[in-house]
């Protein structure tokens, strides 16, 4: 499939395919406000729970999702120097028991298979093309089309190779429940980087016979693994019509399949440590709520580093007592700058690596060594160079959005596709003149968010008006007879 | 690298708040910018970036800029650094001026003007006349619209545009034949053009009248006209190296040669004594370098990737029509003049079209 924009810069610090299985900590920290969902408490403090057990719950459309125990042990609350939004876990046994209550995929119904995947809390990890978001767990909405997505190109987060390697049958188990959740002849899209890769090869022959199994290829570069991105991809490939279509990444299918098949609940994550800050790059087998410093290395977290929690491109910086969570799947470390760089334009550049080809490295193919959380540059003004719109994966002209932005335009800019961008932060990673563009865009979206919102509102309260006004008339009408 | 250093700390104070020269810090900036990179952290995601910034983005275009140039010394002698570093002086004072009022950085994109703009003048222009259009240039052409980044018109061009309706004769019969400058002129030539200097036609007047020049002293540069557009083979290499680095806008110059070829051969066809052949019209004149170096001008040019198209196409084709049907035998400055005029208006064009897609897509399932 042929993708548009995108572009996969060359960074160093990438973590290899060994997967460090991390000791359960003593005590987890769960979060309670995860990726806009809002969970409820279920136990109370100092309740002794059992592993899978759910912790608390959210509301979402149609239903209840749960937080099930990744260990079990006793909650506390601490309620002194409390984040509100927080459970903890002291482990009293680390060991996951499986529920035992398991079914094969063909006597499986799917409504069966929402209500485990919502209580093994999976649900939210599915994304769908409807809302954008969670699918309802009602039932309403059945997908046409599954993507599972095997390419995960942000520097650095999980790559699909490394689930498949770590959890071949947990993925192939996924699958098969998976296709029971889809329409009558719903397709499952594979997606793969190259067609000759011996993972791919050996994929292909496994879903031979499967008819419902798609294989797709993409070129590798950041970010087709968004779901919006991947999904648009595929519809233009293939000149699909537009269908419901969900978007699972192949970490959510191994959990899929580790839930449903084995009976274990989501209670670990594969994470990959990495970036030019970190000594010992690699991916590392977490519980749920494991801290980072139990992961991290102590030089890590230095006050001349940079936690990014989600990857280089897309990750923010973790606050001091940050956990692993449900979705978690990244945690880069980026080294501040030690000092200025003496005439540095003028070098070569054998150090670093840009999306222009005016820097020494594109003949060796180096990384990007000199990367840190400087600017690497001084704040101008647009100069209409045309890299953003040449990187950004939705097509959208981010220069001409940050003209009617800076002149506060934000009608036009509502009109010029604003409410489309999906803030992979592509073009501000590019930028010569280094806007943030990406910050200026979200901050406009959540206030025409809030102007749209406050819009109905008044229009509802106006109706209200009316109906009222209606009522009276008809009233005094009435008595006047 | 050290005492570069030292220097900078010690004349701080005098820049700071409360220092003697406060009112120039952009200066102390400016150099400060130039010497070390920047000091600033990221404050949004992502938290790293890409290493390109603006100083290197202009150095590139400085770098290609250099074989025109040293070809330009080579044809036109040392008077071809005096128009620079008058160039470089004028426009400078200009730009440190409004940085000062504005109370803003001085920004790197002069660097490109002040270069460019000596080599589309006549090599024997007064210096004091160079003077005055790059400061008019950078005046008119950028300040005013609020410095680099905000103008419509390229500098340069707006400079020699000047020059051009108020100096006709300065600017026409000023033209020599290559090879006439010589070091030992260099007293000489401060004020006006030497005095033993021998003026020629450019190759486009004596295409007017009917006289061509050979495409071979037209590719290497020994043809008379203005300073820098002599030498296509110069212009060439400096443009490939453009393409290649990425700076300049390909598109724009694959329009513009296009339409220029086809525009030049479907005229020359149709009335060979009006209209030079597209070869001539490719190497002759001022044609190359404002394709590759004025018209790529990223701020100047539509900002969309797809108007640049529609940009490079439209210079092409106005060149060839100014070239062969009004009374003025070179066509490029106002080619690309016309050009930015319409960039904002293809810009246009090109993001109705998005926005009707835009709309499409908000639709979805």
């Amino acid at each position: 499939m042929k993708m548009r924009g995108g572009y996969l810069p060359i960074i160093p610090g990438r973590p290899d395919r060994n997967i460090r299985d991390v000791r359960v900590p003593q005590r987890l920290h769960l979060d309670l406000i995860q990726k806009g969902l809002v969970y409820r408490p279920t136990v109370n403090d100092g309740s002794e729970i059992r592993f899978g057990q759910p912790l608390a719950v959210a509301e979402i459309a149609g239903g209840e999702v749960s937080l099930p125990s990744p260990a079990a042990g006793r909650v506390v609350h601490e309620r002194d120097n409390d984040n509100p939004g927080r459970l903890h876990l002291q482990v009293s046994d680390s060991r996951p028991v499986t529920s035992g209550e398991t079914l094969p995929p063909e006597r499986s119904s799917a409504k069966r298979l929402r209500r485990e995947l919502a209580q093994g809390g999976l649900w939210p990890l599915i994304w769908s093309s409807v809302n954008q978001g969670i699918p309802p767990l009602d039932g309403s909405e059945t997908p046409g089309r599954i993507i599972v997505n095997c390419v995960i190109t942000e520097p650095f987060r999980t790559r699909g190779k490394v689930v498949l390697n770590a959890s071949w049958q947990r993925v192939l188990a996924g699958l098969e429940y998976l296709q029971r959740l889809l329409t009558g002849y719903g397709v499952i899209h594979l997606v793969l980087t190259e067609a000759y890769d011996p993972l791919a090869v050996s994929l292909r022959n496994e879903m031979a016979g499967r008819a419902w199994i798609h294989l797709e290829h993409v070129p590798l570069r950041f970010p087709i693994e968004h779901p919006h991105v991947v999904c648009r991809t595929l519809r233009r490939a293939h000149r699909l019509p537009k269908e419901t279509t969900w978007v699972l990444n192949i970490q959510t299918v191994a959990a899929v399949g580790a839930c449903l098949a084995e009976g274990y609940p989501l209670h670990e994550r594969i994470v990959a440590v990495g970036g030019p800050g970190t000594a010992t790059p690699e991916h590392v087998r977490a519980r749920i709520g494991t801290p980072l410093d139990a992961i991290l290395a102590a030089g890590d977290r230095a006050s001349d580093r940079r936690v990014l929690k989600g990857g280089l491109l897309q990750g923010s910086p973790v606050e001091a007592d940050a956990a692993i969570d449900t979705q978690d799947d990244a945690i880069f470390v980026l080294p501040r700058p030690q000092q200025r760089e003496f005439m540095g334009f003028a070098q070569p550049g054998f150090d670093r690596a840009s999306i222009m080809r005016c820097f020494a490295s594109r003949l060796t193919g180096a990384a990007d060594r000199g990367l840190t959380t400087a600017l690497r540059g001084e704040l101008r003004p647009c100069i209409a160079c045309g890299l953003c719109e040449q990187v950004c994966p939705v097509d959208l002209l981010p220069q001409v959005l940050h003209r009617y932005l800076y002149r506060d335009a934000i009608d036009e800019a509502e009109r010029t596709g604003l409410p489309l961008c999906i803030r992979c932060g592509l073009c501000t990673y590019v930028c010569p003149s280094k806007i943030d563009l990406t910050h200026q865009f979200a901050e406009a979206q959540e206030r025409l968010h809030e102007e749209h919102r406050a819009a109905a509102e008044a229009e509802a309260e106006h109706a209200r008006q009316e109906e009222l006004r209606k009522h009276e008339k008809e009233h005094r009408e009435d008595s006047r007879q | 690298m050290k005492w570069v250093e030292h220097l900078l700390q010690r004349v701080k104070p005098f820049f700071d708040e409360g220092g003697v020269f406060q009112r120039f810090h952009p200066l102390y900036q400016a150099a400060d910018a130039f010497f070390f990179s920047s000091r600033e952290e990221t404050r949004f995601a992502p938290h790293g970036r890409d290493p390109i910034d603006i100083k290197r983005y202009m150095s590139l275009v400085i770098v290609a800029l250099l074989p025109a140039f040293f070809a330009s010394l080579y044809f036109f002698g040392p008077r071809v650094l005096l128009l620079l570093l008058v160039s470089y002086a004028a426009g400078g004072l200009v730009e440190v001026l409004f940085a000062v009022v504005r109370k803003e950085e001085i920004n790197e994109g002069f660097l490109v003007t002040g270069f460019i703009f000596p080599l589309v003048l006549p090599p024997g222009i007064p210096l004091w006349l160079a003077a005055v259009g790059v400061i008019f240039g950078v005046l008119v052409g950028k300040e005013v619209f609020g410095g680099t980044g905000r103008n419509l018109f390229n500098a340069a061009l707006v400079g020699r545009c000047f020059l051009v309706f108020a100096y006709p004769l300065a600017m026409t019969r000023t033209w020599l034949a290559p090879d006439t400058g010589t070091w030992w002129q260099l007293p000489d030539s401060l004020a006006a053009m030497p005095a033993d200097a021998v003026t020629a036609a450019t190759p486009l007047g004596m295409a007017a009248r009917g006289e061509m020049t050979a495409p071979l002293d037209l590719f290497l540069g020994n043809v008379a006209g203005s300073v820098g557009e002599t030498s296509a083979l110069a212009i060439l290499i400096g443009g490939a190296f453009l393409i290649l680095v990425g700076v300049a806008s390909w598109r724009t110059i694959t329009g513009g040669m296009m339409s220029l070829i086809f525009t030049a051969w479907i005229l020359h066809v149709a009335s060979p004594e009006q209209v030079a052949p597209p070869l001539f019209q490719l190497l002759a004149g001022g044609w190359l370098l404002g394709i590759v170096f004025m018209a790529t001008d990223p701020v100047t040019s539509p900002v969309t990737l797809s108007g640049k198209w529609t940009y490079g196409v439209l210079i092409g084709f106005l060149t060839v029509v100014i070239r062969s049907f009004s009374g003025f035998v070179e066509g490029v400055m106002f080619a690309i003049l016309f050009g930015n005029i319409c960039a904002p208006l293809i810009d246009e064009a090109v993001i109705r079209i998005r926005v009707r897609r835009y709309a499409r897509e908000r639709i979805r399932p």
